[in-house]
């Protein structure tokens, strides 16, 4: 069996050959056979210093050491998450489970995992449920939950989700603001502004509140007012494109189409693989009856998005006009197949 | 099935003329017009020669005289009466939209520069689509009109008026059409109007008013008569139209009226005879033929019969006649039903007053189900001249007809309306600034509503999800079990002189036989330190060249707490009489075989003999007390024996060794206690020589 023995620096002192002083803590040494433990325990310092690599290492060494450490599991799949490895954390999760069937805290790790990682944000609710039925007292459980429901458009549930983070927090911005977009979703559009009010009056640089706030408006038909929350969120972040996307769009809705393909080209300029901006500086053209311009971003859009339903559909509308008919029904067909409604009319006239 | 229609020569004329009643005179006084020699008399006779056309008042003068005035306007810009002249000129033929730049010129010049200036002022911005401001002018005009004058012509006036409002209101949304005009392989200078195409859009016959060597003038209108032509469509493009010939088209009007492609079938006007009538005629193997009278119901004897249209299976067709019979006022559209043997065709039934108005329908095309019409009216909200309309038949009932607005309709004559069956191409006849000159016929394609566009965009909807919270939340760390460690410390010197030596340290386990620290004492001070786990038994050895090594046994007990041990060393010298105890050399119990611990000791004692080959040691062997002292010298001497028989296994000559047995001669501790005989039992090695 390897022997582990950790002198801690002694035999530097004696090396020099100076009677230094020996400090008691010093001649601790470390059992054999804790390899696992101490590697974990290693992990769970850089982890604390945000050391994610670090920590995933020494996690990694713990589980080779010992097979069934369902904690190292559970920590590595923590690690992997905070590094936004999803993928690799939910296996970590799922492994830590099969080792300790009632792991609360592995249910609700995966939970969050479940999330972040594309298509599997349908059960993630499934495994917060599961956590707290098994003892999970964690509060940001219902946070996260609020968050599953939203994504799964289950806005009801994320409301009182939510709502209960914020009796159990009444200082968390961010519950705010998801509320407040539950409660977009739900067409509260009021309701939602005042949320996300109280979300920046407890953080006044969230710049996605004052985004949020602006499409509620937007959605009010409170156009200046929209804008007015945009050039907000921009002053505060010169290069958030999402926003001069948003702001485009509202200034589109005004007819203000030369401010609109300003705002787009911005967001071209920021994000250059940005599909939506293309689709809706194609769209600007079109009203400026630039077809070929509109029609050369179209076709960018969906260079970027080979499923981008709604550039097909525009797209199909620029052919129409440039009296490229089979073209325009193809796109059409397309944007029906890729799940729009609209051109389903447009395609009456088609063969 | 068909596309459609048709037209009568005759009707446009009536029309252009109907308000040219007043016979204006407009003087231009050559001193006004007079500015420089250079030019003057080409221009001056220019003005002549146009003043000649001017004054006989016929539309085809009014339109010749026009490239005279303008050779003249050429000199001099300026003169409100030519300006004025030119104007009128154009709002008697066409383009009229064309005389806006002129008539507000003179008037710019001449504020009263007619008597009628704000009339003719208010039918440009008519024609320009100017709505609102032609009321302001026609309005103006009427101001100055009192008795009967104003009698006269309130109505004319008032009409406009109602166009212009109309116009307003057209003018606010323009349909989804792209109009192109058909280019110069169908349209000429002259006339062409009233296309009806193939049902695949493919081969289109139409009537022009174009000029042909030997061709000639109706006198009524001073233009050529109609002919027939056709051209077929072949690789995106119309090819040169072509006059259809003899016998269809004749000396006189021959208009197209509709074009049955199933059954190769023209059906066609002529307009000499009986006011005017509809014929047929087939389509064999390259000539058009079998001439005859489309129906006696149809083709009275005094009216005219212009545009007709058929229904999917020719069971009925729609026309445009004169004929008084029931008639709401001017041209009517109406239709005939085909007996059920599809011999014999009812007489003519007004289509209503839901389509035909007071005024003049002209044109008409019906939709193959028979559910859509198209027509041309100058009732209605026409916002000038015909305007095509569109009427949808629903619960038995033809509904409002509504003006199909811009960008088909102008404030000038829109008629002819065709559209194919794929519902998206239409062809129609119209006078626009963009033509080659009077009618042309133009292609319609109609879009239909507008696609609504579709925005992306996207919001951050979840603070939680654009930006991830970073959680520390994680599992507790592992409790680590720790053994304390024990400091064995102290200083190595010479026995003799007390001078400090730089020795090697090592210890071994004594349970494993495995070297577990291997250090060397500060040569200068003597002193060394080793920290060693608590609990377990020690083999310690300390070894400088030229001194006896110093070998002991130890337990470092279980420690709680932090613990040291101090071992002093003192090396012998290797010196005759210098003698050390093999500690770490051990035996079975009662026998004198070494068990395999000893060995280390026993190599490094070897060892000695390499560097100081002289060297001559006793190895002596001693026991404790117990049991007889024949039974003790016997081990004694057998252990004394294995350790020399071990060294001489590793290389030592027998000469340097000696081994003897002084049983319990030699006690170096009590034989009364049990640490005591431990001690006392041992082997010890004295050098002899060296």
């Amino acid at each position: 069996m390897k022997k582990l023995i950790l002198f801690v620096s002694l035999s530097f002192v004696f090396n020099f050959g100076a009677f230094a002083q020996v400090e008691k803590t010093e001649t601790l040494v470390v059992d054999d056979n804790q390899e696992a433990e101490l590697a974990y325990n290693k992990g769970i310092t850089s982890f604390q210093k945000k050391d994610y690599k670090k920590a995933i290492t020494g996690f990694t060494s713990a589980i080779e050491n010992k097979k069934s450490f369902y904690q190292a599991y559970y920590n590595r799949g923590r690690a992997k998450s905070e590094m936004k490895d999803y993928k690799g954390a939910l296996g970590d999760f799922n492994k830590a489970i099969e080792l300790k069937k009632d792991y609360a805290k592995a249910y609700f790790g995966r939970g969050i995992a479940k999330i972040y990682a594309k298509d599997t944000t349908k059960t993630a609710v499934l495994d917060f449920s599961q956590a707290a039925v098994l003892g999970e007292k964690n509060p940001k459980l219902f946070y996260y939950r609020g968050i599953a429901k939203f994504l799964n458009k289950n806005y009801h549930g994320a409301l009182s989700d939510f709502s209960q983070t914020i009796k159990l927090d009444t200082l968390n911005a961010f519950a705010y603001n998801e509320r407040g977009s539950t409660k977009r979703q739900l067409k509260s559009y009021k309701a939602a502004i005042s949320d996300y009010l109280m979300a920046l009056k407890l953080d006044p640089k969230m710049l996605v509140a004052y985004v949020n706030m602006g499409s509620a408006k937007k959605m009010m038909k409170d156009y200046d007012g929209a804008v007015a929350d945009y050039n907000t969120a921009i002053k505060l972040k010169h290069d958030y494109y999402i926003a001069y996307n948003n702001r485009g769009s509202v200034k589109f809705e005004q007819e203000k189409y030369d401010e609109a393909e300003k705002d787009f080209n911005k967001v071209i300029s920021l994000e250059p693989k940005y599909a939506f901006a293309y689709n809706n500086l194609g769209m600007v053209y079109m009203k400026q009856n630039k077809y070929d311009k509109a029609l050369t971003n179209f076709n960018k859009a969906i260079e970027l998005n080979a499923d981008f339903a709604k550039a097909f559909a525009n797209r199909g509308s620029t052919k129409e006009m440039l009296l490229d008919f089979e073209g325009a029904c193809s796109d059409w067909k397309k944007a029906v197949e890729l799940g729009i409604e609209n051109p389903k009319e447009f395609l009456e006239g088609c063969k | 099935m068909n596309s459609v229609k048709f037209i009568i020569a005759i009707s446009f004329l009536t029309f252009i003329f109907t308000f040219s009643v007043a016979q204006e005179r407009v003087y231009i006084k050559k001193k006004e017009f007079f500015t420089t020699d250079e030019g003057f008399k080409e221009a001056w006779k220019n003005i002549k020669k146009g003043n000649f056309l001017f004054y006989q008042h016929r539309p085809a003068s009014y339109k010749d005289a026009i490239p005279f005035y303008k050779d003249a306007i050429a000199y001099n810009t300026e003169n409100a009466e030519l300006n004025l002249i030119l104007a009128i000129c154009y709002l008697r033929s066409d383009p009229k939209a064309e005389a806006l730049k002129y008539i507000q010129k003179a008037i710019d010049q001449k504020e009263d520069v007619h008597e009628k200036a704000n009339f003719f002022l208010a039918r440009a911005l008519h024609h320009n689509l100017e709505f609102a401001k032609a009321i302001v002018e026609y309005d103006a005009y009427k101001e100055t009109l009192n008795g009967k004058k104003l009698k006269e012509q309130s109505p004319i006036i008032d009409k406009y008026i109602s166009e212009c409002e109309s116009g307003k209101i057209l003018k606010k949304k323009t349909a989804r059409i792209i109009i192109n005009n058909l280019g110069p392989q169908i349209n000429s200078a002259f006339d062409d109007y009233g296309a009806v195409l193939s049902s695949d859009g493919l081969r289109l016959v139409f009537t022009s008013r174009r000029g042909e060597k030997g061709d000639r003038i109706n006198p009524m209108d001073d233009k050529y008569f109609e002919d027939i032509y056709t051209s077929d469509f072949v690789d995106s493009g119309w090819k040169e139209a072509e006059n259809i010939g003899k016998p269809v088209n004749t000396d006189w009007n021959d208009a197209a009226v509709d074009f049955l492609d199933e059954k190769n079938m023209l059906i066609f006007y002529r307009g000499r005879e009986r006011g005017g009538d509809l014929y047929t005629t087939l389509y064999k193997k390259g000539k058009w033929k079998n001439i005859n009278s489309i129906s006696n119901k149809v083709n009275s004897k005094k009216s005219k019969e212009s545009a007709i249209s058929f229904n999917a299976d020719g069971t009925t067709m729609y026309f445009v006649s004169n004929m008084d019979d029931d008639s709401f006022g001017g041209k009517d559209i109406y239709y005939c039903i085909l007996d059920d043997k599809g011999k014999k065709w009812s007489k003519p039934i007004n289509i209503g007053d839901d389509i035909n108005s007071e005024f003049d329908e002209e044109s008409v095309f019906i939709s193959p189900d028979e559910k859509t019409i198209y027509f041309s009216s100058k009732g209605h909200n026409t916002m000038g001249g015909y305007d095509i309309f569109i009427s949808e038949y629903k619960y038995d009932s033809w509904t409002t007809p509504v003006n199909l607005g811009l960008p088909i309709n102008t404030a000038d004559d829109d008629l002819f309306m065709t559209i194919l069956p794929n519902a998206r191409d239409a062809y129609f006849s119209a006078i626009r600034k963009e033509g080659f000159g009077s009618f042309d016929i133009y292609h319609a394609t109609i879009l239909g509503p507008e696609k609504p566009l579709l925005l992306t965009n996207e919001d951050e909807l979840l603070a939680g999800i654009a930006t991830p919270i970073e959680e520390s939340f994680i599992e507790e760390s592992m409790k680590i079990s720790y053994t304390r460690m024990t400091i064995v410390k102290g200083s190595v010197t010479d026995f003799n002189t007390g001078t400090p030596l730089a020795s090697t340290i090592e210890l071994v386990d004594n349970a494993t036989g495995k070297l577990i620290k291997k250090t060397t004492s500060n040569k200068n001070t003597g002193s060394y330190l080793i920290s060693l786990p608590s609990g377990k038994d020690y083999g310690f050895s300390a070894n400088t060249d030229g001194y006896m090594f110093h070998s002991e046994n130890f337990v470092v007990p279980e420690a709680q707490d932090y613990k040291e041990i101090f071992k002093d060393i003192k090396l012998q010298p290797i010196t005759p009489g210098s003698k050390i105890i093999l500690h770490n050399t051990f035996f079975e119990t009662a026998k004198s075989t070494l068990r395999t611990e000893s060995f280390s000791e026993l190599n490094r004692l070897a060892k000695m003999f390499e560097k100081s080959p002289n060297l001559v040691i006793e190895i002596s062997g001693h026991t404790d007390s117990r049991g007889s002292r024949s039974a003790n010298q016997r081990l004694s001497v057998a252990r004394a024996k294995s350790v020399v028989d071990y060294l001489k296994a590793q290389g030592v000559k027998a000469a340097n060794l000696k081994a003897v047995g002084y049983n319990f001669k030699f006690p170096v501790a009590s034989n009364k206690t049990k640490e005591g005989r431990q001690k006392n039992r041992r082997v010890e090695a004295k050098v002899l020589s060296n």
